[in-house]
């Protein structure tokens, strides 16, 4: 097993490698550079020259790219061009408040999505399954920013019962974070907890029909070993393939979600950056993305050993 | 005796035509039409549009829905129905032009991986599985971050981000076909390598194709609207689907229900395009034609 997750973090390495020389390259192809941000428009081409001189940036493309990867490699992304913060610290004060939103997403999304397809699966009545798969299916196909305005509307603007924006930090107070991120970890789920409730349900219906399901069950097993032991953890494999590929889509539906719930985390960071052409807090940001994105595929490839031990062999 | 001998075989033979043509449900029938309806509704929008999109009244502002304005008033008083017409041509065009291109580069990559195989198609499946696994968005806003906000700009590299499962699909099909008769028949005549992918395997990989396009085309509508909602897509004095959701949700304290024809509208669009997407799925399956 340790074997299996070492392997697997060393195939990372080099992704991370061309993530960051991408970000590299996107940022020679900019226009402008740290020298023109901070010296203004008015400075002359001499100025310049001497600013960039200062800046090493006058130095040949791979030098610099050697200086920036190695710099990355110890955790140093550069400085904002329009305040003194450090890129790290900005994503440090904000990283906390997305991470905490998409766990409290993840965890929403199995808890929601995982009973409701076994229910569909398994329940006598087909209405249950219709109301569902059609609830399902309209949640799939409407975008992050639609479910996440209409609970808005609904919830905190007609009936008040949630702030439609805002945040409190969850080491502060606990009970009003939660009262604050609810809105919003609920409209982030909504989407993939559908998905995976289509893929549960899918999933436990192939297995119940497998032989040694019924086996199982001409054995005398009680419905608990049944459903919790030989259905649940086969039916699990490509259910949690599902959940690692909604983790990535999680963060990314996140950077929205912010927008519209106003929280302070690294989404909102993102789109400021952007509109500004804050280049480094940009290019930091895809950069702890990544790592973070390929973290959750780590986590998803060691889950895929527990559920289907041949793997790990091999 | 004969006639009615003719008339059974006759029967049973519609019978057996009726069964081996999957008759498509009554759903997917009536999500065609929606799309034909929004589809040609935007292509004709100047023709059919009530009013100017773009006229103010702002003695008329946030106005309910009413014989006038079918769909109501927006802030500024512009006559929401015909906003949603010609928001509608900016949004499907713009998903055409992510799909075209996703659909390009998947197409051409797809079907020299599959075809070429070996060192080439693991390189490039690789690559692939790499993109897919990273959230496409972030990249998306690192590219807009250096080209400036805008819906061409934005889309285009929205279709680039999207081109690997363009990709996956042409591929397996060209690797299917790579080694099938007509392949080597066609092989061992000596017809050139680019003629046999136009010609053979390329019609051969259209079927998944137009799932695919189906699909993609309803991720397209909802990665424009998202971007034009961060305000990173469609610019004043364009305006989309996305861009009207996000001036409604501007105004939502003041008029919530203006925010509900753009928003029904893209729901509607994307479900139709993805309910149309897997029956299409379906119909091959029963052929015995597609490999998932």
């Amino acid at each position: 097993m340790l074997k299996f997750v070492l392997r697997r973090l060393l195939i990372s390495i080099p992704v991370l490698v061309i993530i960051v020389c991408a970000t590299f390259v996107l940022n020679e192809l900019s226009p402008g550079d740290a020298a023109t941000a901070l010296a203004g428009d008015e400075a002359s081409p001499e100025a310049l020259a001497a600013l960039r001189e200062q800046l090493g940036l006058d130095r040949p493309w791979y030098v610099r790219l050697g200086e920036y990867l190695a710099g990355v490699a110890m955790g140093d992304l550069g400085t904002s061009i329009y305040s003194s913060a450090t890129v790290v610290q900005l994503i440090g004060t904000r990283l906390p408040v997305t991470l905490s939103l998409v766990l409290l997403v993840l965890a929403l999304t199995v808890v929601i999505g995982v009973p409701l397809g076994i229910w569909t699966a398994t329940t006598k009545h087909v209405w249950v399954d219709k109301v569902v798969t059609a609830l399902a299916v309209i949640t799939i196909a409407a975008p992050g920013f639609l479910v996440a305005i209409f609970l808005v509307t609904i919830f905190a603007i007609q009936l008040g019962w949630l702030p439609p924006s805002g945040y409190v930090d969850l080491t502060r107070d606990p009970g009003r974070w939660l009262w604050h991120i609810t809105l919003p970890a609920i409209a982030l789920a909504a989407t993939p907890a559908a998905e995976l409730a289509r893929m549960t349900r899918a999933s436990m219906v192939d297995v119940l029909g497998a032989d040694y399901l019924r086996t199982a069950r001409a054995k005398g097993l009680s419905s608990r070993a049944i459903y919790g032991k030989h259905a649940m953890k086969n039916a699990a494999l490509p259910v949690v393939t599902i959940l690692g590929l909604q983790a990535t889509r999680v963060v990314g539906g996140a950077v929205i979600l912010e927008q519209i719930f106003n929280l302070p985390g690294i989404g909102s960071a993102t789109i400021s950056a952007v509109l500004t052409r804050d280049a480094p807090v940009l290019f930091g940001v895809v950069i702890v993305v990544s790592v973070l994105t390929l973290l959750v595929n780590l986590i998803t490839d060691i889950s895929y050993g527990y559920f289907n031990p041949s793997l790990r062999a091999r | 005796m004969t006639d009615t001998n003719t008339l059974n075989t006759a029967w049973m033979r519609a019978v057996q035509v009726r069964r081996r043509l999957p008759r498509p449900p009554v759903l997917v029938v009536i999500c065609v039409a929606i799309l034909v309806l929004i589809i040609g509704s935007a292509a004709l929008a100047p023709f059919i549009a009530p009013y100017n999109p773009d006229a103010q009244n702002l003695g008329n502002a946030n106005a309910a829905p009413s014989a006038a304005n079918v769909l109501g008033t927006d802030s500024f008083g512009r006559d929401i129905l015909s906003r949603l017409l010609f928001a509608g041509g900016t949004s499907l065009s713009a998903a055409l032009l992510a799909v075209s291109i996703a659909a390009a580069i998947g197409v051409v990559s797809g079907l020299i991986a599959g075809y070429v195989g070996g060192v080439v198609d693991s390189l490039m499946s690789r690559w692939v599985d790499v993109m897919l696994s990273l959230p496409g968005l972030i990249f998306v806003f690192a590219v807009i971050g250096i080209i400036g906000p805008g819906l061409t700009g934005a889309m285009i590299t929205f279709g680039v981000l999207m081109s690997p499962t363009f990709y996956r699909v042409v591929r397996s099909s060209a690797a299917d076909f790579r080694n099938r008769t007509f392949v080597l028949a066609a092989r061992s005549i000596g017809a050139r390598q680019s003629r046999i992918l136009r010609v053979h395997i390329f019609p051969n990989t259209l079927s998944p194709m137009i799932v695919q396009l189906t699909l993609g085309m309803g991720m397209a509508i909802g990665g424009e609207a998202s971007l034009s909602f961060l305000g990173l897509g469609a610019q004043i004095p364009q305006s989309s689907w996305g861009s009207m959701v996000r001036q409604a949700f501007d105004a939502i304290y003041v008029n919530s229900w203006q925010l509900v024809p753009p928003a029904t509208i893209l729901i509607l669009t994307i479900l139709c395009l993805s309910i149309v997407g897997d029956a299409i799925t379906d119909s091959f399956a029963r052929k015995g034609g597609l490999r998932s």
